[in-house]
């Protein structure tokens, strides 16, 4: 009877027409340009890494989705995608690949698929994959191949060597900080394309400017207060990349304003603690995943203001 | 020049305004042979028949009564024979009990002046010699009902409880949020002299210390100019655009725009000295008052583009469907809305008749009413970042999936009034509303 | 080895510390229940469906011990046989309780109907019954979302697919009701049985006029009343258009089903 083909459904009957593939496509395009910083400065290699730990990714999620989920077609929101390729942002490029491949199995396997597939986790899966990498390939993870050097040098990063070697503050070189460089994972070089990304992503409202601009004022605030400088703060190590790419994940950030708030100040200082005081030159992968952690507290505790509720003074 | 106008917060959802109608002059349908009309077309309870096959009726006479306060009059577009008294298709194919009226050749010709002299709502009265009584009187017998959609009665609207505080404001509602719907941009631009009058007696009608504000969106502007022009001698009316914001014709939204107040969960409007009527209504009053005509008709935006009838058109009450929409017009459409797309109610097909809350009727390809499979939710927060009630529509959808009862209620879920920005915004596709109103049945039941 | 020494007694000590704390905590805020609580919780099926009237099984086992009896109280899922243990947990006697079983007033099977909708989009039963229907569907039987396969906490409910109606698994169905609360066209019949007389059930909830339903399916009740004239025992009324049968009065004989010219009278083990 229904052969006219008319549907009745609930209203409403339109519907955005962002999609969660939309808005994955527009976070790898913001992603880009920093991804293009670690190929220049890198080379070859991290074009290998990132090929490797997408290719893991994307095939974990069809194998456990498909056969352990029963769901077909879960490829096609680009999440493990995107997923892929931010692992790979964090990696170095001279990392071994099979090492950059079981972080990508481990990332969607356990990060992810383990929790129930898309939407489901607790913990961003990219940051799950790097740290288990960090904690089981300490040395290959900490090796940060220094900036266009054909012969494979290495060195330390901006952080490590100003833990390890009391590397002098006045001695670095800002700018070429900010053009990406310096030693670093592939991904978290380019400042400067990292920013235009994240510029990207706001003016698309794709993201909210809460949780990077909150994280990065603690970290700055934080360094002001302890006379560290402010600038190395927020250019060094993975904290740009963290802050707008990583934290703001969807599905592991919290829902409301208040809620961003908090979580975006909070990441802010656990990174800038463990930076300055903990064992590790880095934080700020911890600090998210802490955070990931305490995202359902933050969900119950900060609500939506409701409509004619008289507000509390 | 760019004013900034005022709107209900940062709540909401602007979508495309897609208001092809717009601007297109109000066309007249020919009365039509027969007429269905429907005895529970206002809120409450419904009307009761007082004919009877084979009774003989005029045009504009009553054919049901109100059974109660929260109840409204119905008289017929038209003159005929009563075919039947019984149940009747109606347009969400769930069947009403109704009146069929069959038009006779004989009134066909009748002088609409003329009927209008012998009409039962008449009053005969100068305009500045009635009385508020006398309005709200007019306004019962002519079976007047608030014509954005929600079909409250408009005199028990008019006459709030006793222990109410004091109304200060009537507000008029010309937001017309909706996109695709044009039809209250089309009375406004071409009746805005008729309008004016009509808010001058609903203010009358509610007592001498009541102003009016009249909230209309930015993107009219030619209905704000009209109805400026027609307010200027009136000092109590003030028109007030609104940034253009989806949904600002809800009344709790619509009150928070124009006077800053927040009506709370549950509450009446009056409760914060605020009565909300329709643009619309308040045509309907004039035509009541001055010309003694009852509610037969109304301004209705049909979208069918490329058929006959495309616009803003007046509709006696009780038009079949099948007279407006030819069934060619369904090839290469999805959906058949009545009402707007947003908060209107989608129909199975040309069937049943029109009512007085019809607004709208849209035929809808399915590139303009995509209907998707839903996705996982990635918990992007936009139905709680859209949600003009301030609820977490993501939460209270997975609740009610889940049958928890006492959470939806604590979560405030009977404060939703389904209008739809979460499910509009939802990346992953999921039918959030849907799931709100399973979950409202459940914290509803005992 | 000095140092050794001072982390196993400092360990230690703090082991034995909490211990300390917990064993008085415990002792201290410990709530007296009574053991019978335990025993009648074992009995319960522990799905906490609520049939019972109760937030959960454990509330029902305090209110049993509570008022010292089962006046009122019942839980579908232990059965008669539950109950009569619960009973003998209390010490009291127990009369005889009949078991209760589910039937679909409805047998809107997608064959039967002439009208069936388009529910891909629609999450649930409630809200497809406020959603527009097609001319001719009929809007007083099964609305096909399987609220009432959900709501079952007892795996007796399962969806046929191909029929798009639920199917009742006797043996595992309690009566419980949870089904027929779920139901928003009230199609779920809740009726005691005992294993000596088949149920008879008019599996069609229609009240328009006959002839308006049997346009829209072609089980329906008609309202013909043949099944009122053939019963000797005078169990089967027709009100607004439907027949419905009074368990009181019907042996289970089936003769009405066999005179019903839509067979919308269906006798329980043809049913199952």
């Amino acid at each position: 009877m229904e052969s006219n083909g008319i549907i009745v459904t609930g209203s409403p009957h339109i519907v955005t027409r962002r999609s969660t593939r939309t808005v994955m496509l527009n976070v790898i395009i913001a992603l880009l340009p920093a991804f293009a910083c670690g190929v220049w400065f890198f080379g070859w290699r991290s074009l290998a890494v990132a090929a490797v730990s997408i290719i893991a990714c994307m095939a974990t999620e069809y194998i456990c989705g498909r056969y352990m989920l029963g769901r077909r077609g879960s490829l096609r929101d680009c999440t493990a995608l995107l997923t892929g390729l931010l692992l790979a942002m964090t990696l170095p490029s001279s990392l071994p690949l099979p090492m950059a491949f079981v972080g990508g199995v481990f990332a969607i396997g356990v990060g992810k698929m383990a929790f129930g597939g898309t939407g489901q986790n607790i913990f961003n899966p990219a940051l799950v994959g790097r740290v288990f990498l960090l904690i089981s390939f300490p040395v290959e993870m900490t090796t940060w191949p220094l900036p266009l050097s054909p012969d494979g040098l290495t060195g330390a990063t901006v952080l490590s060597a100003m833990r390890e070697s009391g590397l002098d503050a006045s001695s670095i070189d800002l700018a070429q900080m900010a053009i990406g460089n310096m030693g670093g994972s592939l991904g978290e070089v380019g400042a400067i394309a990292l920013i235009l990304g994240g510029i990207y992503l706001v003016i698309k409202k794709i993201i909210r400017l809460i949780i990077p601009v909150s994280i990065l004022a603690t970290a700055a605030v934080a360094a002001l207060l302890t006379g560290n400088d402010i600038a190395i703060e927020l250019l060094s190590g993975g904290l740009l990349l963290g802050a707008i790419f990583m934290a703001t994940d969807y599905v592991t950030s919290p829902m409301t304003s208040k809620g961003m708030l908090v979580y975006g100040i909070l990441i802010g200082l656990i990174t800038f603690v463990i930076r300055h005081y903990g064992s590790y030159p880095e934080g700020i992968s911890f600090a998210i995943l802490i955070m990931n952690g305490c995202t359902p507290l933050i969900n119950k505790l900060m609500r939506p203001h409701l409509f004619g509720e008289r507000r509390k003074k | 020049m760019t004013t900034y106008h005022h709107t209900f917060g940062r709540k909401g959802i602007h979508p495309p305004e897609n208001k092809h109608t717009a601007g297109m002059p109000i066309t007249a349908l020919p009365l039509p042979r027969r007429v269905e009309l429907s005895l529970s077309q206002s809120l409450g309870r419904p009307a009761r028949a007082i004919v009877k096959a084979g009774d003989h009726v005029c045009r504009f006479y009553l054919v049901g009564e109100a059974t109660g306060p929260v109840s409204a009059n119905l008289h017929t577009p038209i003159s005929g024979t009563v075919k039947s008294v019984g149940r009747i298709e109606t347009a969400d194919g769930h069947g009403a009990d109704g009146i069929v009226i069959e038009a006779d050749d004989i009134d066909h010709a009748a002088d609409l002046q003329a009927m209008c002299d012998e009409s039962p709502v008449r009053s005969g009265h100068a305009l500045d010699s009635l009385t508020p009584d006398e309005i709200i009187d007019i306004v019962r017998r002519a079976g007047i009902v608030g014509l954005g959609g929600a079909t409250f009665p408009t005199a028990t609207k008019l006459t709030p409880p006793p222990g109410s505080p004091q109304c200060e404001f009537l507000l008029i509602n010309a937001a017309e949020c909706e996109p695709y719907l044009t039809c209250d941009d089309a009375i406004m631009r071409a009746m805005a002299e008729e309008i004016a009058t009509g808010i001058e007696l609903l203010l009358k009608a509610l007592g001498s210390n009541v102003h009016c504000l009249v909230g209309i969106e930015e993107n009219k502007p030619q209905a704000i100019k009209a109805l400026e022009q027609a307010c200027r001698p009136r000092k109590k009316i003030r028109i007030i655009p609104l940034r253009t914001r989806y949904p600002q014709g809800a009344e709790k939204m619509l009150t928070k725009a124009l006077t800053g107040r927040e009506i709370a969960s549950g509450a009446l409007p009056i409760s914060q000295g605020v009565i909300i009527q329709n643009v619309a209504t308040a045509l309907a009053v004039y035509h009541a008052v001055v010309w003694g005509k009852p509610l037969v008709e109304r301004v209705m935006t049909i979208y069918n583009p490329g058929e006959r009838l495309h616009g803003n058109v007046i509709v006696p009450i009780g038009t079949p469907l099948k007279s407006l929409l030819p069934e060619s017009s369904l090839e290469g459409k999805q959906k058949i809305i009545n009402g707007g797309p947003m908060m209107g109610r989608a129909i199975a097909g040309i069937q049943g008749a029109t009512t007085k809350g019809m607004s709208g009727l849209l035929l809808l390809t399915p590139e303009e009413a995509p209907v998707a499979d839903s996705t996982p939710c990635v918990r992007c927060g936009r139905c709680v970042e859209v949600c003009p009630i301030g609820l977490e529509p993501y939460l209270l959808a997975r609740l009610s999936e889940l049958g928890r009862k006492e959470e939806l209620e604590q979560r405030h879920v009977l404060d939703c009034m389904e209008c739809g920005c979460c499910s509009y915004s939802c990346i992953a596709r999921r039918r959030l509303v849907d799931w709100i109103r399973t979950g409202k049945a459940l914290a509803r039941r005992k | 080895m000095e140092q050794q020494y001072l982390a196993m007694t400092v360990l230690g000590a703090a082991g034995f510390a909490a211990g300390l704390i917990l064993y008085i905590v415990a002792k201290k805020f410990n709530v007296k229940e009574d053991a019978r609580i335990g025993q009648i919780e074992e009995i319960l099926p522990g799905a906490n469906c609520g049939a019972c009237g109760r937030k959960g099984c454990h509330d029902f086992a305090v209110e049993c011990c509570r008022t010292g009896s089962i006046a009122g109280l019942t839980c579908p899922g232990a059965g008669p046989e539950g109950m009569a243990r619960i009973a003998g947990v209390l010490g009291i006697d127990s009369a005889a309780q009949k078991p209760k079983k589910a039937y679909v007033r409805c047998n809107g099977t997608c064959a039967n109907r002439l009208v069936t909708r388009n529910l891909d989009s629609i999450p649930s039963c409630v809200a497809a019954k406020s959603l527009a229907m097609p001319e001719g569907y009929c809007t007083w039987g099964c609305l096909g979302k399987g609220d009432c396969v959900k709501a079952c906490n007892f795996n007796a409910m399962a969806w046929d697919t191909e029929n798009g109606m639920p199917v009742i698994n006797a043996d595992n169905c309690v009566g419980c009701g949870a089904c027929a609360t779920a139901c928003p066209q009230n199609l779920i019949l809740i009726r005691e049985v005992d294993a000596a007389t088949p149920v008879v059930v008019v599996k069609c909830s229609n009240r328009d006029k006959g002839a308006a339903a049997r346009k829209m399916c072609t089980a329906a009740c008609i309202g013909c009343g043949k099944c009122t004239r053939t019963c000797r025992f005078g169990a089967i009324k027709v009100t607004d258009n439907v027949a419905s049968i009074d368990p009181a009065l019907c042996t289970g004989c089936g003769e009405c089903a066999a005179v019903c010219p839509t067979h919308a009278i269906h006798l329980s083990n043809t049913d199952l």
